[in-house]
């Protein structure tokens, strides 16, 4: 199954889910995205993107992490403003990369979370999963 | 003294208005009440507040920096006692139930002052007059007042409540706080990553959903913000605060 199958299969099993996409953090960049419709303008997702990487990522995750004690950065935000639900997930295998997921106003975070982290490890795309491999390996 | 006379005159004059004293006059009620609170405003020192009816029943109200810290048929209880929850809520619920139905059923009311006998500690919350001022202005039916700022700090372990980006009160867990003032310079950015909403509350919650670990969270609502570290149990409430329509926006 195809990158985009996996990823419209996910987001249609997830209850309230809008949007879906998948970012690379470090890139602040969509890899794929999978939408109800009216689609959302690229714009939209692009910004879903920058508050994955922030929250995620960079100065404010690390410093999330230090006020949560763990070693590294943490895995899982939610941000809920001007009526949005928004769920971010670091991929298991590639931390630099995320899952984004938009929800309707009136869905349960807390069962799309549970959809969402048993699904993310599938719609991973494989090649990604071995350059994260190879990265670890400094190959 | 003469305050006191003054006070006991105003509730004599208030309930001398209820001619049947078998009926309820909550006209009178709503006038000792506005009375209490202006006492209340002027009360800076801590002073225990007995109110005491014709048969001898008695409310205790405990007072300091304009603010009401307790009400109850007894004194006040001691800080252990008054940790759970939030106070003010607690407060109100007991100023607009039992509190006033004890005003309204009271033929005659007299009020005595003094300093408590314990030592008050000066990080009580407990309620502003403002806030049991607007709880009270809702009638006896009405809920406390929400505000998802001082809700979330109460599900806190620990929390840091904000104003214009400054830290203006501290609660919880002293080794907790210390991690949430490292973190509270990236608080700004993350305010940043949501903007703010007039309207309604804005929340960011940052963890791993580990039931035995701790949730980062970020709730702000009308220029002020709750940063808390909390048990990762208390993401649902966290969540459901942010998601409830707006104080002003609620049914009335």
């Amino acid at each position: 199954m195809a990158l985009f199958q996996r990823m419209q299969s996910l987001r249609k099993s997830t209850a309230g889910c809008r949007s879906l996409a998948y970012v690379d953090l470090s890139a602040r960049l969509v890899l794929c995205s999978d939408s109800d419709l009216p689609a959302p303008p690229q714009e939209a997702l692009d910004a879903l993107c920058l508050r994955a990487a922030r929250l995620l990522a960079g100065p404010i995750a690390a410093a999330a992490g230090e006020a949560l004690a763990l070693d590294d950065p943490p895995d899982e935000a939610i941000a809920l403003h001007n009526g949005r639900i928004e769920l971010f997930l670091r991929a298991p295998g590639a931390p630099d990369e995320a899952l984004c997921c938009v929800l309707d106003a009136a869905a349960d975070p807390e069962p799309a979370l549970a959809v969402l982290r048993a699904g993310i490890g599938a719609i991973l795309p494989d090649d990604t999963a071995e350059a994260a491999v190879a990265t670890e390996r400094g190959q | 003294m003469s305050g006191l006379d003054r006070l006991n005159s105003k509730l004599a004059k208030l309930k001398g208005a209820d001619d049947d004293a078998e009926q309820i006059v909550t006209g009178a009620t709503d006038g000792i009440i506005a009375v209490l609170l202006s006492e209340i405003e002027e009360t800076i020192l801590p002073r225990e507040m007995v109110l005491t009816d014709e048969d001898g029943a008695r409310f205790v109200l405990l007072v300091a920096g304009r603010r009401l810290l307790h009400v109850g048929e007894t004194a006040a209880p001691g800080p252990d006692e008054d940790d759970d929850g939030d106070p003010s809520e607690r407060i109100i619920a007991a100023f607009n139930g039992p509190f006033r139905a004890f005003l309204d059923r009271a033929r005659e009311l007299g009020i005595d002052a003094h300093r408590p006998h314990d030592r008050i500690d000066p990080t009580r919350i407990g309620c502003s007059v403002e806030t049991l001022a607007q709880a009270v202005a809702g009638g006896p039916t009405a809920a406390p007042a929400a505000d998802p700022v001082t809700e979330a700090l109460a599900l806190a372990a620990a929390g840091l409540r904000l104003a214009g980006g400054e830290i203006v009160a501290r609660s919880g867990d002293a080794a907790l706080l210390d991690r949430l003032e490292g973190f509270s310079a990236a608080a700004t950015g993350l305010s940043r990553v949501t903007g703010e909403d007039a309207a309604s509350p804005v929340g960011t919650i940052i963890g791993t959903p580990d039931p035995r670990g701790l949730l980062l969270a970020r709730v702000a609502f009308r220029g002020e913000a709750a940063l808390v570290l909390a048990p990762a149990t208390a993401r649902p409430a966290l969540l459901a605060l942010c998601r409830r329509p707006s104080p002003a926006a609620a049914p009335a």
